[in-house]
């Protein structure tokens, strides 16, 4: 009994093999766009990372359970979206966080300056301010210069909703930044 | 692309530490080995559901073979008390078994019994098992009735009911009041109803 186990489950470790080189290629092309998602929400480098992680490997215990592999990329966005509300509605570790990072320069650069900073932050609590539906379309549009058509196909929603959401989503920011 | 576009762009405009890939590959490498022993564990319990599905279907069966199997039942005075057929007078298993109401249960699909005609008293079956006479006598009223359950009824129960439908068909018996329902006259003149007394404690 147990060597037919063995056999099976070596078998199946076999057909893993593939699995993991075509999660492997997936991981590579896709690491940013989960790292930025997750950044969108979390806006902590350190936390942002984690919260990519944890999607990667939750996506990699489901990974056989994808049927259409093409669909990888939204499936991983809708993933960490969720992982990275779930990671920023969760006050007590946020908390822990912004103790720990109260001293530490997390996403500054040198070409930072006091005014960019203060934009920066006006124009992420803009953001904050947009319901999900919208924010995810306007944030999704900021990554990687999607076109609608690709944020469809990422969110799984029809062109023309993404395009009503879009164009919401940039008049209520105009009008919470007072930008023309 | 307007200002609030290029500045969300830059704003996301991002790149996970270099380390990052790296420590996602070793998370996942700690995944497999938990995978590979659960699926290992998996095909254990799978092949243990299915081993005892099996040995409960094959108790289940061996079981309805025993029932459906002809019983040999011990020739004691206690079964030719009971049943003063001709099982009694031939030791033949077989036709014992035909006639055992275990196996004539399984092989009649009505379930309801027949009232049998033949009535039995158990004193004087008591006394008909001890006469080999009686037995084949019985044995010979009883093959038309052998593929059914019988109803043993005491001989005094069945004359009285032989008496009361000779009297029912020859209209000595009137039972129309029995079918009718009753009148409040009926009750008004066998209960007498007294004004409640008030108890005091």
């Amino acid at each position: 009994m147990d060597d037919f186990a063995d056999a099976l489950a070596g078998s199946l470790i076999g057909v893993d093999e593939d699995l993991e080189r075509e999660f492997e290629a997936r991981l590579s092309e896709s690491s940013s766009l989960a790292f930025r998602v997750a950044f969108s929400v979390v806006r902590q480098r350190q936390d942002a990372e984690d919260v990519a992680q944890e999607a990667f490997a939750k996506a990699y215990r489901k990974f056989r359970q994808l049927r259409d592999r093409n669909r990888f990329r939204s499936w991983l966005v809708r993933m960490t979206w969720r992982l990275a509300l779930n990671h920023q509605r969760s006050d007590r570790r946020r908390a822990r966080r912004k103790t720990a990072h109260a001293h530490e320069p997390s996403t500054k650069t040198a070409a930072e300056t006091p005014a960019s900073r203060d934009r920066a932050a006006e124009i992420w609590s803009a953001i904050d301010a947009l319901p999900d539906k919208l924010r995810v379309v306007i944030i999704l549009a900021g990554i990687e210069g999607h076109d609608i058509r690709e944020i469809a196909a990422l969110l799984r929603l029809p062109e023309g909703t993404v395009k009503s959401r879009l164009f919401l989503a940039r008049g209520r920011l105009r009008e919470h930044l007072k930008w023309t | 692309m307007d200002l609030i576009d290029r500045e969300i762009q830059r704003l996301l405009a991002v790149e996970p530490s270099p380390e990052f890939q790296a420590r996602v590959r070793s998370r996942l490498a700690r995944e497999p080995a938990r995978d590979a022993r659960r699926s290992r564990s998996l095909f254990l319990a799978a092949g243990a559901i299915a081993a005892t599905i099996v040995a409960i279907v094959m108790l289940a069966r061996s079981n309805s073979t025993l029932i459906n199997q002809p019983q040999t039942l011990p020739q004691s005075s206690g079964q030719s008390l009971l049943e003063p057929t001709p099982a009694a007078a031939s030791p033949d298993s077989a036709a014992l078994a035909r006639r055992s109401p275990l196996v004539h249960r399984r092989t009649k699909s009505p379930a309801v019994p027949k009232l049998s005609s033949r009535p039995v008293d158990h004193s004087s079956a008591r006394r008909r098992a001890t006469a080999p006479a009686a037995a084949t006598v019985s044995a010979a009223a009883s093959t038309d009735r052998a593929a059914e359950p019988e109803v043993l009824v005491s001989v005094g129960e069945a004359q009285a009911l032989r008496r009361f439908l000779r009297n029912v068909g020859q209209g000595r018996v009137e039972l129309s009041a029995a079918v009718l329902p009753p009148s409040p006259e009926d009750f008004s003149e066998l209960v007498d109803v007294h004004p409640l007394v008030p108890i005091t404690i």
